[in-house]
């Protein structure tokens, strides 16, 4: 068994997108800077975005997640 | 009563090559984490907060307005009984009761997997496959999302995570590889103990 190293969340910026808190958490990948987006809202919190490798595309991923999520309860 | 992130009960590389050590790092170490912090921020000064975890999601299971707070609870409680349903050098076929019981209730194993893995892939967006005993009957069930067998009076013996941040890192969008790869490490002791507790 290997002790927990950790890491939490490194919050780099949030906002609002139809109703959802998109956050977007830093982490560091074999050198590399990655991306996770989580998806909140009253009901529910979800890794929308697992990794993805900048901001840009974490936010369109995260977007895209969400719009699936909204059509999909429609 | 908060609710602590518990150590991976292996090492973060001993399931390779089926989840690779950078998956269990991110998995465990960020996502796990979050919600269980998610839920220690959410639970802390209500009434809720003296029970243990397990109770609290049977007990806010159906009440909407608490769905936050069941989402995190869940999550938490979830993650924990999927780390101990996979351990190193694991896979391969059930002994003993399980063995039998999983003959019985579903024909053979190889239909067990049928159905295991069926459920893994058909599970839409986010969810979780697992191997439940219902009454006295062994199922294969999906839930979504956070929900878990304990809201239903099922006893869950095994777990599969399906939300892709659990295979995306090793195999993409190829959730049937990743189902794969997990059943070459799924901990048949761990659903044993399971189903003999139950």
């Amino acid at each position: 068994m290997e002790e927990s190293q950790t890491d939490y969340l490194q919050i780099v910026i949030s906002f609002t997108y139809k109703g959802w808190k998109i956050t977007l958490d830093q982490g560091e990948l074999d050198g590399q800077i990655i991306y996770s987006a989580w998806a909140d809202n009253e009901q529910c919190s979800a890794v929308a975005v697992p990794y993805a490798p900048s901001r840009r595309v974490a936010i369109q991923r995260a977007k895209q997640w969400i719009d699936r999520r909204l059509t999909s309860t429609d | 009563m908060s609710y602590e992130l518990p150590p991976l009960p292996y090492d973060y590389s001993a399931l390779e090559p089926h989840v690779s050590k950078n998956t269990l790092e991110f998995h465990h170490d960020k996502h796990h984490a979050a919600y269980v912090r998610k839920y220690n921020d959410a639970v802390q000064g209500t009434d809720l907060d003296s029970k243990p975890i397990e109770e609290v999601i049977k007990a806010i299971a159906d009440d909407s307005e608490q769905s936050g707070l069941f989402n995190n609870a869940a999550q938490a409680w979830n993650h924990t009984f999927y780390w101990h349903s996979m351990k190193p050098d694991a896979g391969g076929q059930p002994t003993g009761e399980l063995a039998k019981k999983i003959e019985a209730d579903f024909g053979s194993f190889e239909k067990f997997v049928d159905a295991f893995k069926s459920a893994g892939a058909t599970q839409f967006g986010s969810g979780w496959a697992w191997l439940v005993l219902d009454g006295n009957t062994l199922k294969v069930t999906k839930t979504p999302d956070a929900v878990n067998p304990l809201t239903s009076g099922q006893t869950p013996l095994m777990t599969m995570d399906v939300w892709e941040h659990a295979y995306y890192l090793d195999y993409q969008n190829q959730r049937p590889s990743y189902i794969d790869a997990f059943l070459e490490v799924v901990n048949w002791d761990f659903a044993a103990q399971n189903l003999a507790a139950a």
